[in-house]
């Protein structure tokens, strides 16, 4: 899996952080969003939206794919 | 009966607390017609609950975000007292005498007064009659606000199969940890709720096999059934449609999205009978609301524009959105023309755009796309920050965009659809 996917998403992650001025914490690839970060349902709807327009692409067209941690979100736009 | 009802984030209520609550709320409340009761504290708003039910008084259950001064307020309207869960009930003008005893819940209005439902107490209970034996006894997972009419079927549901109730404030690590550790093994959830649930689960922590999942509140499709279905392998899943006017409308249990055409021939076991008009389901129930608060017709016996679209295919009906252009976020409803309103009062925006964003984790989000003056900058944190004295937090939009400009349709208004 390329790094740069991993880190667009931990961008965006650190982007809907300032936005809605959660806390931020430390973030890797196997970070669980949720579980592991400030996070909550909302900001992580906000995060694959704007993965979304920033990738073009929508993975979740079909309907939801199960992701827990930043590298399986990541591997869904890969 | 379990020894224990309640398991709160800061204690656990035996029974018999509950039931000395119960008696000591009856007494206050004996010599009362209407109450509006507004409390945080679930031992205190059960007991009104079920005080009010065994005393045949109407009993109107007040969001606790709406302020004290709110619930005063409507409670003049509506001719009721106010109870907070403390030691007494205050009387602000003379009670209405009812004929026949409700129970109120809020509806999610999206402008102007709050409504309330009136429903009666035998129909509001109903369907919690229908708990098959092999779930009495058992733990639930309370995930609904507990003043909403999901909320209060989940606890109806639970007090008449003689269960018990597990409920904390949206922290998901923690009801993960919690479902284990208190052997929950019913849950009724959104399709939101669900998702975050296992999207938080701790690799390395057991997950159980749950007895009853049960979804509702927002559109349930087959990707959500499949996930749950594989996580949880709960003995049966459930997804329900209902809403605070109607009731309880379509229970369906096949495991799969939508639910049969054949459900629009006949009545279902709790008297509800559906139909489509124009794309739109309509529901006519006996055991919906009787009417709202401030009217005096009953509304029982007429059919209810669910505000739902549908469409036939292949022997199943599936939910496709709301007719009426309004946003659902996470069951209340946000008009984007107030939200666009709040944003063209901002000094450097230009104009806007505000649309229903579908989300796969949350169902929708609110979007808007702003023209922000020459020469000004744009800073949708600042823009946030400014809408939260203007709007309800929850009528925020989520994602926030610059653009040049809007498509427009051949009629000359803005296209309000995602893009």
């Amino acid at each position: 899996m390329s790094s740069s996917m991993n880190d667009l998403v931990i961008d965006t992650i650190r982007e809907v952080m300032a936005e809605n001025q959660r806390s931020v914490t430390d973030l890797k690839p196997e970070t669980q969003i949720l579980a592991g970060t400030s996070l909550d349902s909302l900001d992580l709807a906000i995060v694959v939206v704007k993965m979304e327009i920033k990738t073009g692409k929508d993975p979740f067209k079909q309907g939801f794919i199960f992701f827990s941690t930043v590298q399986e979100l990541a591997k869904l736009y890969e | 009966m379990s020894e224990n009802f309640l398991y709160l984030p800061e204690k656990t209520i035996s029974l018999k607390v509950f039931e000395e609550t119960l008696a000591a709320t009856k007494n206050l409340f004996k010599t009362h017609r209407t109450i509006l009761v507004k409390s945080k504290n679930l031992l205190n708003l059960y007991a009104s609950i079920l005080a009010a039910k065994d005393l045949g008084i109407s009993l109107y259950v007040c969001p606790s975000s709406l302020s004290d001064e709110q619930v005063k307020k409507l409670a003049i309207n509506w001719s009721g007292s106010v109870y907070f869960g403390e030691k007494s009930v205050e009387t602000l003008i003379e009670e209405k005498e009812n004929k026949i005893p409700y129970l109120g819940i809020f509806t999610s209005a999206t402008t102007g007064e709050p409504k309330i439902a009136l429903h009666r107490w035998e129909s509001i209970e109903s369907s919690s009659h229908f708990v098959p034996q092999e779930l009495h006894r058992q733990k639930w997972l309370l995930s609904y606000a507990p003043w909403g009419y999901a909320g209060l079927q989940v606890f109806f549901s639970a007090w008449n199969s003689h269960g018990s109730i597990y409920f904390r404030a949206v922290q998901f690590k923690d009801i993960c940890q919690d479902i284990v550790k208190y052997s929950v093994t019913v849950v009724s959830a959104t399709p939101t709720f669900w998702k975050m649930l296992i999207g938080a689960w701790p690799p390395d922590l057991k997950v159980p096999s749950l007895l009853q999942a049960t979804l509702g509140g927002e559109i349930v499709d087959q990707s959500i059934i499949d996930l749950i279905d594989a996580f949880f392998h709960p003995r049966h899943l459930t997804h329900i449609y209902a809403s605070t006017e109607a009731g309880t409308a379509i229970i369906v249990s096949d495991r799969l999205a939508g639910f049969p055409l054949s459900a629009l021939e006949k009545h279902s076991k709790n008297g509800v009978k559906l139909r489509i008009i124009e794309d739109e389901l309509q529901v006519l129930s006996s055991v919906g609301m009787e009417n709202y608060a401030e009217e005096a017709q009953p509304k029982i016996g007429e059919w209810i524009k669910t505000g739902d679209l549908v469409q036939k295919k292949e022997g199943r009906v599936y939910f496709l959105g709301r007719t009426d252009g309004r946003i659902n976020i996470a069951g209340r409803k946000v008009c984007p023309e107030e939200v666009e309103q709040a944003l063209n009062s901002l000094d450097y925006v230009e104009d806007c755009l505000v649309y229903e964003k579908k989300s796969p984790i949350v169902g929708n989000l609110i979007a808007a796309d702003v023209v922000i003056k020459d020469s000004e900058q744009f800073n949708p944190i600042e823009i946030k920050q400014k809408l939260k004295k203007l709007l309800e937090e929850y009528k925020i939009p989520h994602i926030i965009r610059r653009v040049d400009h809007f498509a427009i349709s051949s009629t000359g208004k803005k296209i309000r659809t995602s893009p």
